[in-house]
């Protein structure tokens, strides 16, 4: 199973999508893209925590601080309105563009 | 808006952000090590596999703060710090620049601010504009004028009060006040008790007045003792400004008034002399006495209230009192029937009255001036500042550009030097609070002018000038800084090449500079000057008869007098006892010792219409009879005879036909020819009726302006009889002392006591006070110009020797190497000065050119003077080329004395 690099942008609509499921932590975050996508999907902190800052400082994701499962002192990251709004809206362009090139693709 | 909160909250918590990343990342950081030891790796290498994996750190937290930074804030603390740090390391340049910086902004703030409390808003108090002046139309020599009003429509107007918010009316009041054996007329107010609440004046200390302590008068005399509210002035020279003053006791014209009330320094309503104010009664209508309409009436109109219904209201009350007093009737009604449309009624905003008392279009002539005066030493500031400003960074090229090489960015730079610029502005401003401060005081103490309010700093003024000066910097300053950048890095990083060369089209722009510095200021002392020469003109004008120890004593036949029978042997009788009484009062005059001498006189009012004997034309001009002595009047006033002579005995009397006319009628009448011998007839203006009377001229005086030098002068003739009709204006002694007249005026007012009874007290005014109070207007603007104008001088001078200075300071090198290579010192002062002179040269000529053209506008307020008057521009040129030699000459000769090698090594 090689690792695919992520296509550049798509980064926040991964982290939205898993913030969906439910508020979690850095480490978190990177875990589960990593589950969910059975390992092919690998994000590196470098990108993984500009992009937290960023969509924090947006209004998509909001931050507090708490416990994490070995006790330990974490930044947990949960979805806020205007971030579920923007996961649906992404989701969709998401959508509409996989099919598109997918046509493409198929077309003989 | 969330962004804006967060990033405000990086600012100020940055320190708490910083910490908490760190955390996160150690979690993480943990957390994979935690994984790699649990897939089975010894801990250090779990440890090293992690952070490897992890990626650089310092990288993502420079991310993460630049997603936090309000950079630009960050780098203008940076650029602020710097700029500070720039200022320590050369005072010299920023002390000329906050300098310069504060007497431009000072000086103009105190200026227009001034004018704006004297001028423009002279009321304090937003109802200002409601507060308004009443009176009458009068008629004063044949010409109509605005005056207060008589008691009849002071006690009608009563009725009307309650159209209006408030009424209030005053009086002046001229009471003697002994002290020693020397009696003093003592000028100040009689007000009504509601005086100070309409004006929105408050007491300094103690009150102003209750409405039941009016005194009662008689005459303008008060009959009573009192209450007395007393000016800033006569606090500070008979209590010597003691907080105890209140209650103290001050006698004046034989009553005690106890001291109620002080008011400040500024409040000097209704004239500028005023010392004290009393309440008063309305005075009461007596039947047959008449009185002068001196009462100046002030109304508050309601918020919603509209001059157009003043009008309406004052027309109902003057018709009201027409029909009330029938002109046929002797009293008011005859004297308002004399006037072209009966009764009528002004009424003016107070601000206006204001404005159009305090000098007429003259003060608005003077603001005119005074505002493009203000003009001119803002743009000299500005200039001085650019040229400063481009000097400073011609200096700094050097560290400019290595800066620029090592990748700042040119819109950094840029920023840099305008927040120095904006730093300068904001330190020039403050110091140019203080001295706006302080040239208010300076002015107030100069000003003549009767003031509502305190003259203070008006801060729109302020931040005007403030913006303007902090805009100057980096305009001019920013526009080379452009071209520093782009063209002369590489020669300017090899300084060492430099001196004459580099810079040099840096120079001929501050050539131009300097250029413009000269010129402007060339244009604005030339217009100075103007104005000066102007305001001292008209200072000095003879006012056609000598001035000095002069008092005229205004008489008021009072008792059995004032009322002029019906019966024309009735009337016969009365004129011919007036005649006795006005003899012996002139004859008893003469006599008393320190008199020199007296004379009687009488104007007459309407004008009429003389009618020249030679081709039947007519000349309107004005009667005035001047007594039975011989000559008397003239010699008196020390009025010069100009052609022919003066009455002599056979000239006395009803019967002669002799008359003596002003230059102003001769010229009029008979122009080209002399008056004397000719004939003329004399007829009421709009009548064609001629009365029979021939006069014939036997001699021509000059005019007369006894009321200022701005005061028109009307075609006069002069007839030596005293009295031959009981209406028209009271007559007038003239009384020529030896010494200070106002030593006698007990006497004098003794001897009158003496002769007639029943004379009411005469009204004494001194020649040489009217005179000067006339100019009040004048003498302000004169104090102001000066003040201004020295200001303007300083600046100019300052900005002018600095560019120079620094110009010739920067060739030192060049100097130094002209020197080593064998020059003689004169020749390289000479070189030096020769360069120097060509900007000024150019300057000077370009301002001469300015001025020709622009005092043209000077014209309207210039006083016999012309525009193209040549010592006002020599002076101007003489003061600058006197600053450039300096200039040029002082670091030249500093220059030269150097040691060549020590010259050389200058940067």
């Amino acid at each position: 199973m090689t690792r695919i690099e992520l296509i550049p942008g798509t980064l926040d609509m991964l982290i939205l999508r898993v913030l969906n499921g439910g508020s979690t932590h850095g480490w978190g975050i990177a875990g589960r893209i990593g589950v969910l996508s059975s390992e092919i999907l690998k994000v590196e902190e470098g990108s993984l925590y500009p992009a937290l800052y960023r969509m924090e400082q947006k209004g998509w994701i909001e931050s507090e601080w708490g416990a994490s499962e070995n006790n330990r002192r974490a930044k947990f990251y949960s979805l806020t309105r205007t971030g579920r709004k923007q996961l649906q809206s992404e989701q969709k362009n998401w959508d509409q563009l996989v099919a598109a090139i997918g046509q493409v693709m198929r077309a003989t | 808006m969330k962004t804006l909160l967060v990033r405000l909250k990086a600012l100020f918590r940055r320190k708490n952000l910083e910490a908490e990343m760190e955390e996160e990342m150690r979690h993480h950081l943990e957390e994979r090590t935690a994984a790699h030891v649990r897939a089975g790796m010894p801990p250090d290498e779990a440890r090293y596999a992690a952070i490897r994996g992890f990626g650089n750190v310092d990288g993502l937290k420079e991310q993460a703060r630049d997603q936090w930074a309000f950079a630009w804030l960050e780098q203008v603390l940076q650029d602020l710090r710097y700029a500070l740090r720039q200022f320590a390391r050369s005072p010299g340049y920023t002390l000329f620049v906050v300098v310069t910086l504060a007497l431009g902004i000072g000086s103009t703030t105190a200026i227009l601010s001034a004018i704006n409390a004297t001028i423009l808003n002279p009321l304090p108090g937003r109802d200002a504009e409601r507060v308004v002046m009443l009176g009458e139309r009068g008629f004063v020599q044949g010409r109509e004028e605005r005056t207060g009003v008589s008691p009849p429509v002071l006690e009608a107007l009563q009725s009307v009060r309650d159209h209006f918010e408030a009424t209030t009316w005053y009086e002046s009041a001229q009471i003697v006040r002994k002290f020693e054996d020397f009696t003093t007329i003592e000028v100040g107010a009689w007000v009504e008790t509601e005086f100070f609440d309409l004006l929105g004046a408050r007491p300094l200390l103690g009150r102003t007045f209750l409405s039941d302590e009016e005194i009662v008068r008689s005459g303008n005399q008060p009959e009573i003792d009192g209450p007395i509210v007393i000016s800033h002035e006569w606090w500070r020279t008979f209590f010597s400004g003691s907080p105890e003053v209140l209650g103290r006791q001050v006698d004046l014209g034989g009553r005690r008034f106890t001291v109620v009330g002080v008011m400040p320094a500024h409040f000097r309503f209704p004239n500028e002399g005023v010392n004290y104010w009393l309440p008063a009664k309305p005075e009461r209508l007596r039947p047959g006495i008449l009185r002068a309409p001196n009462t100046s009436v002030l109304i508050k109109l309601k918020p919603d209230g509209m001059p157009s219904q003043v009008d309406v209201i004052l027309k109902g009350v003057a018709d009201r009192l027409m029909s009330d007093h029938p002109s046929e009737v002797r009293g008011y009604g005859q004297w308002w029937g004399l006037r072209p449309n009966g009764l009528q009624l002004w009424h003016s905003p107070l601000r206006v009255h204001f404005q159009d008392g305090s000098g007429s279009e003259e003060l608005q002539r003077t603001l005119f001036g005074l505002l493009a005066t203000a003009a001119f030493v803002l743009l000299i500031m500005c200039a001085n500042i650019a040229n400063l400003t481009l000097a400073r960074i011609e200096r700094r090229q050097h560290e400019l550009s290595i800066r620029l090489a090592l990748g700042v960015g040119r819109a950094r730079l840029m920023r840099q030097l305008l927040t120095e610029s904006a730093v300068l502005g904001v330190l020039g401003g403050i110091a140019g609070i203080a001295v706006a401060g302080a040239g208010l005081r300076l002015l107030a103490t100069f000003n003549t002018l009767p003031r509502l309010r305190p003259l203070e700093v008006d801060f729109r003024v302020l931040g005007v000038a403030l913006l303007i000066s902090m805009s100057t910097g980096p305009l001019f300053g920013l526009l080379p800084a452009c071209r520093v950048g782009r063209l002369e890095l590489h020669r300017s990083l090899a300084r060492s090449v430099s001196g004459a060369v580099s810079g040099m089209r840096q120079f001929s722009f501050r050539a131009g500079l300097v250029m413009v510095q000269v010129s402007l200021t060339v244009v604005l002392l030339t217009g100075a000057g103007l104005m000066l020469r102007s305001v001292v003109k008209a200072l000095n004008v003879d006012p056609g008869f000598d001035p000095s120890n002069l008092l005229t004593i205004h008489l008021n036949f009072g008792g059995a007098q004032r009322r002029a029978p019906t019966e024309s042997a009735d009337r016969a009788a009365m004129i011919a006892h007036r005649n006795s009484v006005l003899a012996q009062l002139v004859e008893r005059y003469r006599e008393i010792p320190g008199v020199k001498a007296a004379g009687l006189f009488r104007a007459h009012y309407p004008a009429e219409n003389a009618v020249l004997e030679t081709d039947g034309e007519t000349v309107e001009v004005l009667r005035a009879y001047t007594g039975m002595g011989e000559a008397s009047y003239f010699r008196t006033a020390g009025i010069p005879i100009l052609a022919g002579r003066a009455f002599g005995r056979e000239d006395i009397g009803v019967h002669s036909s002799a008359v003596v006319v002003s230059e102003l009628m001769a010229s009029a009448c008979w122009p080209g020819e002399s008056a004397i011998g000719k004939r003329f007839r004399t007829a009421r203006v709009g009548s064609t009726k001629i009365a029979p009377e021939i006069y014939e001229v036997i001699g021509v005086v000059g005019d007369v302006q006894p009321r200022g030098f701005n005061e028109h002068v009307h075609p006069t003739f002069y007839r030596a009889i005293d009295e031959s009709t009981l209406t028209g204006m009271s007559p007038a002694v003239l009384v020529r002392t030896e010494r200070d007249p106002r030593a006698l005026i007990g006497t004098l007012r003794a001897v009158l006591k003496a002769t007639d009874p029943d004379m009411m007290l005469p009204h004494i005014t001194i020649a040489r006070q009217v005179l000067f109070d006339a100019t009040k207007a004048q003498r302000t603007y004169r104090n102001y110009l000066l003040v201004f104008g020295s200001v303007a001088l300083v600046l100019s001078a300052v900005g002018i020797y600095g560019s120079l200075a620094y110009s010739v300071a920067r060739r030192t090198k060049e100097l130094g190497v002209r020197l080593a290579l064998g020059a003689g010192r004169r020749h390289v002062l000479a070189l030096v000065m020769r360069d120097g002179a060509g900007p000024i040269g150019v300057g000077i000529v370009a301002g001469c050119v300015g001025s020709v053209w622009l005092t043209r506008f000077l014209t309207s307020q210039l006083f016999e003077v012309s525009p193209l008057d040549p010592f006002a521009m020599a002076g101007a040129i003489a003061f600058l080329l006197s600053v450039a030699l300096l200039a040029c000459y002082l670091p030249a000769r500093r220059a030269t004395r150097i040691n060549p090698i020590a010259a050389l090594r200058t940067e």
